[in-house]
């Protein structure tokens, strides 16, 4: 959405007088903009780019207002699933059903998915109530609905944190924050106000060895990695915090000695994972800008050309 | 125990739906045979069926004449028109079993041997350069292979519940969550107690209870064999690069210990596997933390590109390992039947293990054969298993063209689909749709899906269930209801 809208802003700079959003397509996967800032009900948001304490959603809406008031072209439940080297990239949605769009330049802003539970060497059972914490997160926030009563967090990254104090919030039992590092992670300011505040207890140095539960999930094994010593604890949910990838796979086949093609940017948490909003945003608009004085400079006019196929 | 006087007697009743139960069912529908399959689950396929290797193997691993030689070839020779028939994706990419010395090369060229005498189609010994030719991201060490080009790989539910899907559109009842408690003989036919409550009546009985297999026979008789079960481990993994095995991969091991298989899946992942151990009937599937060690030193050593590849999941799998009891060395001796009979129609299949998945539909044919053979009644032809039924108004309707499952690029529409279907679970969308399969695992989709299903069917306790009984996706204990 920032990227979007600094790309129109710039682009009435340069060509005054046009309709600067008709050469702006925004897909989204979702019904409504906002990405995982939806989710993200809790403080902290905003605080260099607007010099105030928001939360996610409040950040959300500094630009989703000005965006419905421009002239983008949205498709919402619109999934880009395969980016082309012929500078096409092929979209599913109820709108567009399964077509081809042909552009100018891509920015891909398409944050991160979670690393999940399953991929790492944890031994066990498959039982149900094991989230990642965007999952979580999304079940509670936007879903409103409570995901299980005595939680297990692995991994003590902002995520974990914000996991284990929403789960305390929502009157549930948090057992154990597990670290693998000897050191808690995340930001001094989360550990303060998630783990200190709420006295949540964090075990470092461990990470969970096993699984156990048939149906749904009944504890985990808890092992010391330095001391190879083991704790069960019992639970009936485990969030995971693991750690977030930056979501590319579209741009499978694309990249050349690890560099993409020069008509495509890629912002935000798509390309690094940023600790803070405010540099996604930041990024975001710079590619923005730099990709509509390149759209202005090519004699581009319409950009968008759709063939269903 | 309501008994009802007036009770429907069924020609036939299948207990078990995995893949061996819903082939079965299958085979007698399509021959006016009046079946019902009872499964104690709340979806078909969620045994055995549902971890297995997925391989459909060429023929040369069993003797000449042997009645598994026999199944394998005819199956394998079947299987593009049974998978056009179901509407199943396979893979036919051939095989490599590969050795890396002396004696491993002499099992491969005995099996070459034994597949010539079986009459295996294309077999081929390769030199180690032809092999590294064909599969250049296998270790160099590699010595000798066994090329077979008729092997193939399915997803295992997906055929299975493809064949339950056509067996009900031929009639065939069904009755999840039913367990069989009891069997006894009543006048002509078999009493059939369910969940200690409820009795069925039918002529026959097929047993493809899979790990349970010999203790359902023991509720009418003392079966000859025994099951033994073994938890069989896997890995799955996303291969990197192109460099990724292509074929089937089978290793002959230089200590006489189980080789590893890598198998590239229809849907473009590698599946490799297993290590093995003896495992309880009742165990939890439970993966071990040396296991998985185990598998990816053995997959790193014999094919060293996939070192790196990151794991998507692991899981384990059960085998119903056959044993006689009455067996001093409580062996199997020679060739046993794979098929238990009892004089008045009770058929077990009783730890058919490898090449289960090959010969299921086979297997099935000449079963339903007996069962006719049983009823006394004379053979009226086969009916064509009818084109699968699909749900263009989920489908191809373009408000449910969102895509769901973003790894996998599972639409709305596609889960939808597979609700209609019979999915009722998270996983029962998944082995359905592949939704759930992808480097997420779920973390994206679930909830989604989650909701689709709330929407819809509620097959257990009325509640969204990841897999089976307890299993609650969203949990809270106390006396508020749940969403």
């Amino acid at each position: 959405m920032a990227a979007a809208l600094s790309a129109e802003k710039r682009l009435t700079e340069l060509r005054p007088g046009v309709s600067a959003g008709q050469w702006i397509t925004l897909l989204e996967r979702e019904s409504v903009p906002g990405g995982v800032l939806r989710q993200c009900i809790h403080r902290g948001f905003g605080l260099t780019r607007f010099c105030a304490d928001l939360t996610g959603v409040e950040y959300m809406h500094r630009f989703t207002g000005p965006f419905a008031g421009s002239g983008i072209r949205f498709l919402p439940d619109t999934t880009a699933v395969k980016v082309c080297s012929d500078q096409t990239l092929l979209a599913v949605g109820p709108k567009v059903g399964h077509c081809r769009i042909a552009f100018d330049h891509l920015i891909l802003a398409s944050g991160c998915y979670e690393r999940p539970f399953q991929s790492l060497n944890a031994a066990g059972t498959r039982p149900s109530g094991i989230y990642t914490a965007g999952e979580a997160q999304y079940l509670i926030n936007c879903c409103h609905v409570g995901i299980g009563e005595r939680a297990v967090i692995l991994g003590s990254g902002d995520m974990g944190q914000i996991l284990a104090r929403r789960m305390v919030l929502e009157g549930k039992k948090v057992l154990a924050v597990i670290e693998r590092n000897s050191v808690c992670g995340g930001l001094p300011k989360n550990r303060r106000d998630c783990l200190k505040q709420y006295q949540i207890p964090v075990i470092l140095s461990s990470t969970i060895a096993s699984v156990h539960g048939e149906g749904r999930i009944t504890g985990v094994t808890v092992q010391n990695i330095r001391t190879g010593e083991e704790m069960r604890i019992p639970c009936d949910t485990l969030i995971s915090a693991v750690g977030l990838i930056p979501e590319q796979r579209i741009l499978k086949g694309l990249s050349k000695d690890g560099r993409f093609p020069d008509w495509i940017t890629l912002c935000g948490n798509c390309h690094h994972v940023h600790k803070i909003v405010d540099s996604v945003t930041l990024q975001a608009e710079e590619a923005g800008i730099r990709a509509a004085e390149k759209i202005s400079s090519s004699n581009a006019t319409n950009n968008v050309d759709e063939k269903n196929h | 125990m309501g008994v009802d006087g007036q009770a429907a007697v069924f020609d036939a009743a299948v207990i078990g739906g995995g893949l061996l139960g819903c082939f079965c069912a299958l085979n007698l529908s399509r021959r006016f045979v009046r079946t019902i399959l009872l499964e104690k689950r709340e979806d078909v396929c969620t045994g055995i069926s549902r971890a297995n290797t997925a391989v459909i193997y060429p023929g040369y691993d069993n003797h000449p004449g042997s009645l598994k030689t026999n199944l394998t070839l005819k199956a394998n020779q079947d299987l593009d028109r049974l998978c056009r028939q179901l509407d199943v994706p396979y893979r036919r990419c051939g095989s490599l079993l590969v050795s890396c010395g002396p004696k491993g090369d002499q099992t491969v060229q005995k099996k070459y041997r034994q597949g010539l005498e079986n009459g295996v189609p294309g077999l081929r010994l390769l030199s180690a350069r032809e092999t590294l030719k064909m599969e250049p991201g296998l270790t160099k060490e590699v010595t000798l292979s066994l090329y077979a080009p008729s092997s193939a790989t399915v997803h295992p539910w997906e055929f299975g519940i493809a064949a339950w899907e056509a067996a009900k559109e031929l009639g065939l009842d069904t009755k999840f969550c039913s367990e069989v408690t009891a069997i006894w003989r009543e006048k002509d036919h078999f009493c059939l107690e369910i969940n200690r409550e409820q009795i069925l009546r039918s002529r026959t009985v097929i047993n493809g209870a899979g790990i349970l297999a010999d203790q359902v026979h023991a509720l009418y008789q003392e079966p000859l064999i025994r099951i033994r079960p073994e938890l069989a481990e896997y890995v799955l993994l996303e291969p990197e690069d192109d460099r990724a095995p292509g074929h089937i991969i089978f290793c002959e091991t230089e200590d006489h210990g189980k080789g590893i298989t890598l198998v590239p899946t229809v849907n473009g992942k590698i599946l490799a596997g297993t290590v093995n151990r003896l495992a309880e009937a009742d165990a939890p599937l439970a993966t071990s933390a040396l296991g998985r060690e185990k598998l990816r030193e053995a997959y790193s050593q014999i094919f060293p590109s996939l070192a790196d590849s990151m794991i998507v999941r692991s899981f384990a799998g059960l085998r119903p390992n056959p044993y006689r009891p009455d067996h001093p060395k409580m062996r199997l001796c020679g060739l046993e039947p794979l098929i238990t009979e009892t004089k008045d129609g009770l058929i077990s299949l009783i730890g058919i293990k490898t090449p289960g998945l090959t010969c299921a539909n086979e297997l099935g044919k000449s079963i339903s054969s007996r069962v006719l053979e049983f009823l006394n009644r004379k053979d009226a032809g086969c009916q064509e298993i009818l084109p699968r039924r699909r749900y263009p108004e989920y489908l191809e309707a373009p408000e449910h063209q969102k895509i769901i499952c973003r790894c996998e690029q599972i639409t709305e529409g596609e889960i939808l689909e597979a609700i209609q279907r019979g999915a009722g679970t998270i996983d029962g969308v998944k082995r359905r749709t592949g939704s759930g399969m992808g480097l997420c695992q779920g973390s994206y989709c679930s909830a989604r899906i989650a909701g689709l299903l709330a929407d819809r069917v509620s097959v257990l306790d009325g509640q969204v269930m990841k897999d089976g009984r307890d299993s609650y996706y969203l949990y809270q204990t106390g006396e508020q209801d749940q969403v």
